[in-house]
């Protein structure tokens, strides 16, 4: 059987895996080989609806938002690949004062990290997004310096890249099965054995699957969520709109088209691949209610991807105790994409055996039994 | 002046170059290639294009034809207004 052999094997082609990848070859390290099951990209990296935000309600979140936003500035160019990153803000709407006062402590504690998000009553909702004005909001709170992204064009971006540096990407290519050896691990594929000394389970939606491959077991679960498109349409709608009571959320997208989804009941299909009619109803009634004009805009398409949940609502940025050069980065709960610049820096150092740029106690996988979690609030969708 | 441009996909206006030329960059997969051309992401969801990219990609990539599988199909199967579809939702409600 054939065999690669390689210093690192990352296994999953989502951002994280990219990210890190690319990270680690601008400092000359690209005896990599990265692992994908599906298509590059195919879990949630590729389904995600491109919000970036630096509103977050822990301090170390914020550091990894605001440092992926100052990344994502320079990504393009460096990259040579536009993925149209585009700060018209996030604008959060409060329907109840209870809801509002809890905007009002974030905006409190993210002036203490000059995020600069800024308080607004009805009337300036409705000057910002003038389609929202009928709607009753009684405030909201928003941050110029949030926007959103179009994730295709970056992970392309990547994938060009990497592969031009020397790094391999072998999709359809899943790991089956990985085994301790003398002096790493060997994961068996369909293309043979991968031969690596250390490994990077960046699997996503995936990752609780692959560790257990490894032995270790993270509390992490995918959770289903839809998203969809509208027809295309002028320019309207600068800022990401999102509403507290359902997490509902909309933008308009390079492209023109509104991109949009909402927090669903966990029960029904749990399978986070396959999307249906029911959610094309409720989305479409929260929306007309909040913005009558859309009324006759069409929905074009629709799709689902996931959220891989961790309990508190916080990435997992680890090795895994016990099992030396097994990294982690999982638990992303929906906010994989926008912190995936300083995750890739994160992990980089971890696997180089460098200094980590940001703290990693509160990402460690042992806040779990040390009950030491501090739950971060905004998830949005 | 002679349009020389031969299209695809007529909603998102992809040409057979641009598909050529994604190929040729090693993405081979029939979803990646949609996801970097947009190639029936528009208003008919591929209905007029997808099997015209299959053959193509099967030709390019030496694939056989049957091997290369369809794009995920989905709801709605043609445009639908949000009006539309919250009014059918709230005569789901009363129900």
């Amino acid at each position: 059987m054939t065999e690669i052999r390689s210093e690192l094997a990352i296994i999953g082609s989502g951002v994280t895996g990219l990210s890190t990848a690319y990270v680690l070859a601008k400092k000359g390290f690209t005896d990599v080989v990265v692992l994908e099951t599906g298509h590059l990209s195919a879990g949630a990296s590729s389904r995600n609806g491109g919000g970036i935000r630096a509103q977050f309600t822990t301090e170390e979140n914020i550091a990894l938002a605001k440092r992926s936003i100052e990344r994502f500035q320079k990504l393009g160019a460096e990259l040579n690949s536009n993925f149209w990153f585009r700060r018209g803000g996030y604008l959060f709407l409060a329907e109840s004062t209870h809801e509002l006062d809890e905007l009002k402590k974030a905006a409190e504690f993210h002036s203490r990290y000059g995020l600069g998000t800024r308080v607004l009553d009805d009337e300036e909702i409705g000057e910002l997004v003038p389609c929202l004005r009928t709607s009753g909001f009684i405030g909201g709170s928003f941050r110029k310096g949030d926007g959103i992204l179009f994730p295709f064009p970056l992970l392309f971006g990547y994938a060009d890249r990497l592969r031009r540096l020397g790094v391999r990407i072998e999709t359809r290519c899943e790991v089956r099965s990985i085994k301790r050896s003398s002096d790493g691990f060997e994961l068996m594929t369909p293309r043979g054995v991968v031969a690596c000394r250390k490994v990077l389970n960046a699997a996503g939606g995936w990752s609780g699957q692959v560790s257990a491959l490894m032995g270790a077991s993270v509390p992490t679960r995918p959770v289903r969520h839809q998203i969809m498109a509208s027809e295309p349409l002028s320019p309207f709608l600068d800022p990401m709109v999102v509403t507290l009571k359902d997490g509902l959320y909309m933008s308009q997208g390079p492209r023109g088209e509104l991109v949009g989804g909402m927090t669903e009941p966990e029960e029904g299909s749990r399978d986070p691949r396959r999307s249906g009619f029911n959610f094309c109803r409720s989305i479409s009634e929260r929306m007309v209610g909040l913005c009558p004009r859309l009324s006759s805009v069409k929905m074009m398409r629709q799709w689902a991807g996931f959220y891989d949940m961790s309990p508190d609502a916080n990435p997992i940025l680890d090795e895994l105790p016990g099992i030396e050069n097994a990294f982690i980065a999982c638990g992303f709960s929906g906010h994989g994409f926008m912190i995936s610049p300083a995750v890739g820096e994160m992990m980089a150092a971890m696997i180089l055996g460098e200094r980590p740029p940001f703290p990693r106690e509160p990402y460690k996988l042992s806040r779990f039994d040390r009950g030491s979690t501090r739950k971060e609030y905004l998830v949005i969708g | 002046m002679v349009v020389t441009k031969r299209f695809v996909c007529l909603c998102e206006d992809v040409t057979v170059d641009e598909l050529k030329a994604a190929i040729r960059r090693g993405f081979t997969d029939i979803e990646e290639i949609k996801r970097i051309t947009g190639i029936g992401t528009g208003p008919c969801q591929g209905k007029q294009c997808l099997h015209i990219f299959r053959k193509l990609l099967a030709e390019e990539t030496g694939i056989a034809l049957e091997e290369v599988p369809l794009t995920t199909l989905r709801p709605p199967v043609v445009p639908v207004p949000f009006g539309q579809l919250a009014a059918s939702a709230a005569e789901k409600e009363k129900r």
